[in-house]
């Protein structure tokens, strides 16, 4: 069975990128994410643009990365952490166009239990 | 003298320490060195042979250096010295403090120089209210460097100094055993390093593109730089020239680069408030535009880098909805304040379109307008979606974050902003008015950028019969009968919240005041009720919640009347936005040009001079870009096509003046006002846009 961050990223990785809800089409590069271990350091490479991703084990030349554990990736992947609180918090560092980096808390998920504020009774909104 | 604070700065480095230099921490005020929303120095205190010093002269030399002349024991008439020190403080990426002790005597001299040393690490939240810290701090000697360490988990501050004189160091501070010669000098250079490590020890600044540490003559070419590109201003009226050079100084001096963005952005006020907020970055930018439009396309790429994703109850964060405000200290990091980023205002969504389409309109840059189409949507969607609580065409808002959210969401952010004419407060949600007209503008706006930049006329279409319908809509709801003026807010019942406030003036500003109206609201805005000499006020006197020393219940704030001025000037009452600015200007003589968050609503008459707000923010960004505001609405500067409209109409104060090379999508334009306090020019029937 695998672990949450690898299915996370196998998830993205068919043979076709993955259309991403809120990416902005013009966010492009490729943001190497290496995951720390007991087996040691595991990467890959996720490829943003055109409001998609795909992810790869295949090395390529990344714009920025993205580095943790894999038991700090594994919640992360789950929406138990928040990207930007971790990086302050130092679970988790940047390195290269942090700008960039910084979309990939578009793929990850909100967090578990969120309510959308308009109640459920909200009225029709009036037509123009 | 010496329990006067000073401050220098560099963007979100800075120090404020009292009159001679000293950083003694108190809980009320925030003292001490700070970087990225942490204390890295809350102890800073000088003695020479056991004595305190004292202040004869201190010099604000430039806005990131200042330098004291100090000498021991009590002065008194007779300043009879033997020694003196003069102390030069720098910001520079950390804080430096060139010490040098003369001799003024005959015969050689032995000192005993002492620097007292420590860091609390407290984040700016906890300053007035000092909790134990969750983490450990320890305090080590390395090799004649003191450093103080602070660690909670992985979180990792420390503060590194040293001296480039030989010193006894202990874990207190630094002392120097000295001697100088008959009429000789000693000197010392001290070094304060703070450091945010990254996971591998290093400085998380110095593995980003993005971020760099400033040395001091790099921060003087920049800022020679900086004015150098500015507008030259030339009137007769001297109060409005140094009000301008001082503004320009601030809003160079507020600028910080974010670790997520290798642009620089404007910070919003010290001490509070030395970081990015949607709302008053948003402001700064479009009071600034005419002058130093380089402030504006970082603060929409980071906007729409940082622009909402998911809901988030905490950060009371939802799809599309602009940032209200980004921290970088412990209590954010560890989620016990929800800053990273904070989501809570309903305001900044609606006013990111309408920067995005003024920043086109000034400078042509079309290539932005295009690469954030897909934020600026997910904005204007917002605005139906998310921001309309009710389902009933208006934005709304309510925290749902009950612990550390914030209950007003708008502008006036502070718990009672919002009452009812006999001082009740209104259930949430809350509409209060001038987000109806942000949104009225930013459909209106929008509606500009869909047809001429993303090809889509259709949205245009629409998103104007939207912005018709919201203006009819607004008009019958908000509109009090029986006094003739908008509503600040109606709650949910429908109901007007009644009281008459100075968010009429954002009303005028954005387009949504029926124009048969505008001279009753212009009328009201600079009438007793509002006016009080010195400004437009936050709440009408007669309001039950007024207060002229309330923090947005009855003062008056200088950005708030640069956007009335704006307004005003917008539906052509040109004499009554003079009026407004002429007098802010007025106040800011008595601030040394420089115009505070804000001061007190006392009738002018009563008090003969502004009373400032008593823990107001000093430089403020948007009061800074106040005065530019100003500038604009007097000359009557506005972007038509490729050149440059101007059309002047001074205050009394102003017989003449020249604004020299004013930048846009034309290159650079002049522009010329003379007072013509005869020739009155017709009002506009409709509103500019």
């Amino acid at each position: 069975m695998p672990d949450a961050t690898t299915e996370f990223f196998e998830r993205l990785s068919g043979s076709r990128p993955v259309p991403v809800a809120d990416l902005p089409p013009t966010v492009k590069g490729t943001i190497r994410v290496d995951i720390h271990g007991d087996r040691g350091i595991e990467h890959w490479y996720v490829t943003l643009g055109k409001g998609e991703a795909l992810a790869s084990r295949k090395q390529s030349r990344p714009n920025a990365v993205v580095r943790g554990s894999r038991q700090f990736f594994d919640r992360l992947v789950r929406g138990e952490e928040h990207f930007y609180a971790s990086v302050h918090r130092n679970e988790i560092e940047l390195e290269g166009n942090s700008a960039l980096a910084a979309h990939l808390i578009r793929l990850l998920p909100g967090s578990p239990g969120a309510h959308d504020p308009r109640p459920a009774t909200r009225l029709e909104r009036p037509t123009a | 003298m010496n329990d006067r604070t000073t401050n220098i700065l560099d963007g979100n480095v800075f120090v404020v320490c009292d009159g001679r230099g000293d950083i003694d921490a108190s809980p009320i005020y925030p003292t001490g060195l700070f970087s990225f929303d942490t204390r890295f120095l809350s102890t800073w205190v000088l003695s020479v042979n056991g004595e305190r010093l004292n202040v004869l002269s201190s010099d604000d030399l430039q806005y990131f250096e200042q330098r004291f002349f100090l000498v021991p024991g009590e002065p008194t008439h007779y300043i009879d010295a033997k020694v003196s020190i003069i102390r030069h403080q720098s910001i520079d990426g950390g804080f430096r403090e060139q010490l040098t002790v003369l001799n003024h005597g005959t015969e050689p001299c032995q000192f005993t120089v002492r620097v007292n040393m420590g860091a609390d690490f407290a984040d700016l939240f906890e300053i007035k209210d000092v909790r134990q810290k969750k983490g450990t701090a320890s305090t080590k000697v390395v090799e004649d460097k003191l450093r103080f360490t602070y660690e909670r988990g992985s979180f990792l501050r420390e503060t590194i100094i040293s001296s480039s004189e030989p010193a006894r160091v202990d874990e207190q501070g630094m002392s120097f055993e000295i001697h100088i010669e008959p009429r000789g000098s000693w000197s010392t250079q001290l070094q304060v390093q703070p450091v945010v490590r990254g996971a591998r020890g290093r400085d998380i600044r110095a593995t980003l593109e993005s971020t760099r540490l400033r040395a001091k003559p790099e921060l003087r070419r920049d800022l020679e730089r900086w004015l150098a590109h500015a507008p030259k201003l030339n009137s007769d009226w001297e109060v409005l020239d140094r009000a301008y050079e001082r503004s320009l100084v601030d809003l160079a001096a507020m600028r910080y680069l974010p670790l997520a963005d290798p642009h620089e952005l404007p910070t919003a006020g010290l001490p509070w408030f030395m970081t990015i907020f949607g709302r008053d970055s948003i402001f700064i930018c479009l009071q600034t535009l005419p002058f130093v439009p380089q402030l504006t396309s970082p603060v929409l790429r980071i906007l729409g880098v940082l622009q909402g994703s998911k809901l988030d109850d905490f950060r009371d964060e939802e799809p599309g909805k602009i940032p209200h405000e980004y921290r970088y200290g412990e209590t954010a990091a560890f989620e016990e304040q929800p800053h990273t980023p904070y989501y809570g205002s309903a305001d900044s969504t609606p006013l990111f379109v309408v920067l995005l389409d003024e920043y086109e309109r000034w400078s042509g840059d079309a290539k932005t307008v295009r690469n954030l189409e897909h934020e600026a949507r997910a904005a204007l969607n917002w605005i139906d979606e998310y921001g309309d609580l009710m389902g009933n065409g208006y934005i709304w808002y309510r925290t749902r974050n009950q612990k550390t959210g914030l209950e007003n969401q708008c502008w006036k952010d502070s718990w009672d902003s919002i009452s009812y004419h006999d001082g009740t407060l209104p259930p949430v949600p809350r509409a209060t008015c001038e987000l109806q007209g942000y949104a009225y503008d930013a459909k209106m706006r929008g509606a500009r950028l869909a047809r001429e930049f993303w090809n889509d006329p259709a949205y245009a279409d629409r998103l104007e019969r939207e912005a018709a319908a919201l203006k009819e809509r607004f008009n019958r709801d908000f509109w009090v009968p029986d006094g003739e003026y908008y509503a600040l807010a109606i709650d949910t019942d429908g109901k007007p919240v009644d009281v008459m406030t100075s968010n009429m003036g954002h009303l005028m500003w954005s387009g949504i005041v029926e124009e048969s109206r505008a001279e009753k609201v212009a009328g009201h805005l600079v009438g007793p009720e509002l006016f009080s000499g010195w400004g437009v006020r936050t709440l009408a006197e007669r309001e039950a919640r007024f207060n002229p020393v309330g923090y947005h219940v009855g003062t008056v704030w200088p950005f708030d009347n640069s956007i009335v001025a704006w307004g005003l000037w917008r539906y052509g009452f040109r004499t009554e936005a003079n009026l407004v600015a002429q007098s802010i200007i007025e106040a800011s003589d008595y601030f040394h040009g420089r115009l505070p968050e804000a001061f007190a609503g006392y009738e002018r008459t009563l008090t003969k001079y502004p009373v400032e707000y008593p823990t107001a923010c000093s430089p403020q960004g948007w009061s800074a870009g106040a005065t530019l505001l100003f500038l604009r609405t007097m000359l009557g500067l506005d972007p038509h096509e490729n050149h440059l409209a101007v059309d002047p109409e001074l205050p009394a104060a102003v017989g003449r003046m020249e604004l020299l090379d004013i930048p846009g999508r034309w290159g650079h334009a002049d522009a010329f006002g003379r007072s013509r306090a005869k020739a009155r020019p017709q009002r506009h029937a409709t509103p500019r846009r």
